[in-house]
């Protein structure tokens, strides 16, 4: 199969969780405050909550796309992937410094956007 | 010498050019339901009451065999710790609107406002249980397939359906769930699954897949099968960083169960609001959805970064 380049999506607000055997996931708004109001069950565990890591913006992964899709064309695709996954690496690590968490998306406006600005704490 | 020098325009004529609203009503799209159709539903058993619901987990456990290797010698027994897993029911999500008695009775007779948009509250809440079974995928850690980088390929496929072989999981009780696009800007580009060389004579099923991605039609979202794996498509699917959260899961992988009073799956109510004076519709949906059995699920990750061609 060849691969072409695809899009390049905007940016968005995305959050890093911690499961507990240390793996890191990351997640969109919604998702994330799904899991962070202990929403998600696994396992008969009740309110199994990942820990919350911080969010970041999405920015620089936005970023690495755009230099992945120019490289590939160099260098090939292995070489493309590269940049995502540490570009995805960045993202985490700057997720660290903002740990505020996801906000509250149990009622939200016709936009699907959040309609609490505050941001509620369990 | 033309006679015509003053014909009437248009906006001459506006005040007898009528207009006409139709009886035909732009809606909002939504998914087929196809999560909650095939994973495990409890729901019959939340008919009664109760919050939490237990399914005894027998195979973290299991019983071992045992050799006799000395005739006639006192026997093991074997008694494995049970493991107890729940489902709680901890969500309660609502749509709720009013409208004016006023402007009720005003809206032209042809559009039954309340009825449409209750209608479109009840697929925005059936849409809500399925991206909450679909928000799932990060529990998986088992079967997790590809990363934020990687094209959806043929061998990811294979190895998916090969961990749920491996797990002894019956492969007649599995489907995929792929967003659109993985289905068709990846899935689709894979040759062996459309060029007839590689996957063998049409009319006999072939090792690749039975049935045909082209002649299962497009009812509820079914795409057909991937060999001999039923495949769905939802954009319930789940992304984040341009990463599609695909899903391979065996019905007992997942488990949700609705408790919304009346019985129904999704309550409307309707009621006249004398002190707001106006019709009052409150729809609402009561329900849980849990990660029943980790391993027989496999996540497939996709990245819309790229495109197969």
């Amino acid at each position: 199969m060849a691969i072409k380049a695809n899009k390049v999506e905007t940016n968005q607000q995305t959050y890093f969780f911690q499961r507990e055997d240390g793996t890191t996931f990351h997640t969109n708004l919604k998702e994330a405050w799904t899991i962070y109001a202990g929403r998600a069950q696994k396992l008969g565990e009740r309110a199994v909550r990942p820990k919350f890591i911080g969010s970041s913006d999405g920015s620089i992964f936005r970023k690495a796309v755009i230099e992945a899709h120019r490289i590939m064309d160099e260098k090939g695709i292995e070489e493309a992937q590269k940049i995502l996954k540490e570009a995805e690496k960045q993202e985490l690590e700057k997720a660290r410094t903002n740990t505020r968490p996801p906000m509250n998306c149990d009622t939200i406006d016709r936009n699907g956007n959040p309609t609490s600005l505050s941001q509620i704490s369990l | 010498m033309a006679v015509t020098t003053d014909p009437f325009t248009s906006t001459d004529l506006a005040a007898v050019i009528s207009e006409t609203w139709t009886t035909i009503v732009n809606e909002k799209t939504f998914n087929d339901t196809v999560l909650a159709n095939f994973i495990t539903d409890l729901s019959s058993f939340a008919v009664e009451g109760s919050d939490i619901f237990h399914v005894p987990d027998l195979y973290t456990n299991a019983l071992t065999v045992s050799t006799q290797s000395t005739q006639g010698a006192e026997i093991t027994t074997a008694s494995p710790a049970q493991v107890d897993t729940t489902l709680t029911i901890n969500t309660h999500k609502y749509v709720a609107f009013i409208i004016g008695d006023k402007d009720l009775q005003q809206v032209a007779s042809r559009y039954d406002v309340n009825a449409l948009y209750a209608r479109e509250a009840v697929k925005l809440l059936t849409e809500a249980l399925e991206a909450d079974i679909a928000a799932l995928w990060s529990s998986i850690t088992t079967n997790a397939i590809g990363d934020t980088a990687t094209v959806l390929s043929d061998a990811e496929i294979r190895n998916g359906i090969y961990s749920m072989e491996a797990g002894k999981y019956h492969l007649d009780e599995c489907a995929f769930f792929f967003h659109p696009y993985v289905y068709w800007q990846q899935l689709h580009a894979v040759t062996k699954y459309y060029q007839q060389y590689s996957y063998g004579p049409s009319n006999e099923p072939g090792a690749v897949r039975t049935g045909n991605f082209g002649t299962a039609g497009y009812a509820l979202n079914f795409k057909g099968f991937l060999y001999g794996v039923p495949v769905y498509t939802t954009t319930n699917i789940v992304s984040g960083l341009q990463t599609y959260r695909n899903l391979l899961l065996h019905k007992r992988a997942f488990g949700f169960a609705v408790q919304t009073k009346g019985g129904n799956k999704v309550r409307v109510q309707v009621e006249n609001a004398v002190r707001n004076l106006g019709m009052l519709s409150v729809v609402d949906i009561a329900y849980g959805v849990a990660v029943l059995r980790e391993p027989a699920a496999v996540l497939l990750n996709a990245s819309s970064a790229f495109i197969g061609s």
